[in-house]
């Protein structure tokens, strides 16, 4: 049966915005560092793009065009809050923006691999790992849950995180990180 | 700069826990360091990543924790990879691909909404392939901080072969799963798609129809049906079954419910319904719907117990209707709670406008916020104001004023949320005291509440850890407008219209306070305002750090809850 033109049209899109989503979606959590107002966000930039598809200049990248509509909406939402002490400023986004439409394929890459970092992660980073990341605790619960300091609780954080960033891009190609 | 302290700011940052001088910091080193903006990027994929990935691990009955439950449109996708063995249980690698079909099916879900073809996923997720495993890095440099506590070599080696045979066992598992969901979404997106075409091609011909319409030609040879799902369970508590069709089955969170299908919730079940439009209807305990439906719009055939529902605004001439077997409930777009028993029909309506008419006669009338409408024998049958006897207000009601407060994710608090204030503000201790009318920062509540009832009110929070003494830094003071408050034994350091409460620290984790102290003795804060209708309420903090899961102003709790208790809802549920 033959398909509508809007259905190839919409299958494209699709598969475009699921290339970029990686970046966009660390782009996005960059900037609200929260995951729940990530999400939210994400949809509404796949929304805002779709409807916005019509005015696209398509001899330039999708990732940029996309990650352009995300930024407005990020910094437009960081505004709109002012809850944030510590936001980041409209320059940096910008640069950011830019930056991370050339690694969406490297996220995808890396997150092929996140499984087996995670494994070498020691037992108590796991355990942190999985307070932070799975029961959405802050880190002043999860030092008062485990016994750590709040300041051990951050390090160990901190350490996992580098140490996944170093890991999977180890796993790419030995000596990135 | 050393890439340990760019590693710790990055991370600091991500926390929202850098001072504004170490902000700073990191922010010229973004700004000169192209390495450091990709460093920040790649560890805020490596947070997505594991967030998805946890949240692929949890349990079914974790997936309405806070967060996760606002993972919105996802909650199918997860259901639907644990009903084929996907997502429980699995190992790490395959949890991590589940983990990408769930950021995946939340962009699809969300792109329903116009139109869909999502079989880009079945590319998308093949690329998720386990790669070759990265060589080892010493765990020195993984974790500096702990300790190392290895298993012996052998046992772990066995275990890693095990792994290894469960990991391909379930690949291929995930694989078929995988599939079989494709082809669930690809129909349902066509099916979506069809129903947009006709809809679309319907308004255009009522729109161009200023010629009298053709006589009716002979039906064309109708195409296969297709069965459009009416809504979602979005989350299932307890004993609660689909009925329909004489068949009555477990319902499973993420189902799609079918036209003709009903639910029936036991005496501890709980459900809410979630509409493509985000209407939400939840049912109490001991509540039976006949049939859902989407006629003239979206239907609801309630033959007993409690509906509580969250429309959203209806299309014109798509009303939802409720039907009991006392009346209907025409709703265009409002908060309401109906409760049905052999004898009557009570409709609260929140906010919005309803219509309600009676079977009997035929008689209708509308229902506006904050009133009540009783269908029953022998009852006059009109609106009138609803008594407001409970009023509960949770975090994410208040309108936060200034940078002092902000709203936190917290798994203890009532709702998942909590009002905090990260900040060391001994308030009380500066001479002379600030006024409230001086402090910058305090979150608004708005809510309604009768005239010359007497509310008597509860703050429950949490002191937060400090260095300095626990006393000086655990307590926030209410201040009411045109409002009797009366604070017993204690006068508030906030004025004649506040009442201060003094002493979460004396609490273990989050308790309710009455107002000054632990001490039950002098009775709780209460109020009475001069006037019913929309009241104000600011929440200021006054010694802080400190966190506030919920404000209650009840005209029965008299005496002070248990630190456990969740507020008026919470017994009935």
């Amino acid at each position: 049966m033959k398909k509508e033109p809007a259905v190839d049209r919409h299958r494209e899109f699709v598969h475009e915005f699921m290339g970029v989503q990686p970046s966009l979606r660390a782009y996005v959590l960059s900037l609200v560092r929260n995951f729940d107002l990530a999400d939210d966000l994400l949809q509404e930039i796949a929304t805002a793009a779709w409807s916005q598809l019509d005015t696209r200049d398509a001899t330039k990248p999708f990732a940029a065009w996309v990650l352009g509509i995300a930024r407005h909406k990020c910094v437009d939402f960081l505004r709109s809050r002012g809850k944030y002490r510590v936001v980041l400023r409209e320059d940096i986004a910008e640069s950011l923006s830019e930056r991370a439409g050339r690694l969406s394929d490297e996220m995808a890459e890396r997150r092929k691999v996140l499984a087996q970092c995670i494994e070498k992660l020691s037992g108590s980073a796991r355990d942190v790992v999985h307070l932070r990341f799975g029961e959405a605790l802050h880190p002043q619960e999860i030092a008062g849950r485990l016994g750590k300091s709040m300041a051990a609780v951050y390090k160990i954080l901190s350490r996992a995180r580098a140490f996944l960033v170093r890991c999977t891009g180890h796993a790419l190609s030995p000596g990135r990180g | 700069m050393d890439p340990e302290k760019l590693e710790d700011l990055i991370s600091g940052y991500l926390e929202d826990a850098l001072s504004p001088e170490e902000a700073e910091t990191l922010f010229r080193e973004l700004r000169e360091n192209p390495e450091a903006q990709r460093s920040l990027l790649l560890t805020s994929e490596i947070d997505a990543a594991l967030r998805d990935f946890e949240l692929s691990q949890a349990p079914a009955g974790a997936v309405n924790r806070p967060g996760t439950a606002r993972f919105r449109g996802s909650t199918a996708f997860r259901a639907a990879l644990r009903e084929r063995g996907v997502a429980r249980g699995t190992s790490w690698k395959t949890a991590v691909a589940a983990a990408g079909l769930v950021a995946a099916g939340t962009l699809l879900l969300a792109m329903l909404v116009s139109q869909s073809d999502p079989s880009e996923v079945n590319r998308a997720a093949r690329r998720t392939k386990a790669a070759p495993l990265p060589p080892p890095i010493p765990e020195d440099r993984a974790q500096p901080q702990d300790p190392p506590t290895r298993a012996p070599r052998e046992a772990t080696e066995a275990r890693l072969a095990e792994v290894r045979r469960a990991l391909e066992e379930e690949e291929e598992r995930r694989r078929r799963a995988e599939e079989t969901l494709q082809e669930d979404l690809r129909r349902k997106s066509e099916e979506e798609l069809g129903r947009l075409a006709r809809e679309f091609r319907q308004l255009q011909e009522r729109l161009a129809n200023r010629e009298p319409p053709e006589p009716a030609k002979p039906a064309a040879p109708s195409p296969p049906s297709t069965v459009v799902p009416v809504a979602q369970l979005e989350l299932v508590q307890g004993q609660v079954f689909v009925v329909g069709k004489g068949e009555k089955n477990s319902a499973k969170e993420g189902e799609l419910l079918l036209p003709g299908q009903g639910l029936e919730t036991g005496d501890a079940g709980r459900v809410v319904i979630l509409y493509a439009d985000k209407s939400r209807v939840e049912l109490a305990p001991g509540t039976l719907i006949r049939e859902l439906g989407d006629r003239a719009g979206k239907w609801v055939d309630l033959v007993q117990g409690t509906l509580r529902s969250e429309i959203q605004k209806q299309p014109p001439g798509r009303a939802m209707v409720i039907s009991t077997p006392h009346g209907e409930a025409t709703v265009l777009g409002t908060t309401l709670r109906i409760a049905v028993d052999a004898r009557s029909t009570l409709l609260e309506v929140t906010e919005g406008r309803v219509r309600l008419k009676r079977l009997s006669d035929g008689k209708a009338t509308e229902v506006t916020s904050g009133h009540t409408a009783l269908l029953a024998t022998g009852v006059e049958f009109a609106a009138r104001p609803t008594p407001i006897d409970e009023i509960f207000l949770a975090p994410q009601q208040g309108t936060r004023v200034g940078n002092e407060w902000r709203l936190t994710v917290d798994n203890k608090a009532s709702t998942g949320w909590a009002l905090e204030v990260p900040l060391d503000l001994p308030r009380s201790q500066t001479v002379p005291q600030t006024p409230l009318a001086k402090i910058p920062s305090y979150v608004s509540f708005k809510f309604r509440a009768d005239a010359n009832k007497e509310y008597f009110v509860w703050v429950r929070g949490l002191a937060l850890p400090t260095p300095r003494d626990p006393a000086l830094h655990d307590a926030v003071i209410l201040e009411v407008p045109r409002c009797r408050v009366t604070q017993p034994g204690f006068q508030s350091s906030g004025g004649p219209q506040s009442a201060e409460y003094n002493g979460f620290m004396d609490r273990q984790g989050y308790g309710w306070l009455g107002g000054w102290g632990a001490s039950d003795a002098s009775g709780p804060v209460s109020m009475r305002f001069l006037r019913s209708g929309e009241q104000t309420l600011r929440l200021y903090a006054w010694e802080a750090p400190i966190r506030i899961d919920a404000i209650w102003l009840s005209t029965t709790q008299k005496t002070r809850p248990a630190d456990d208790h969740r507020g008026p809802d919470s017994g009935k549920k």
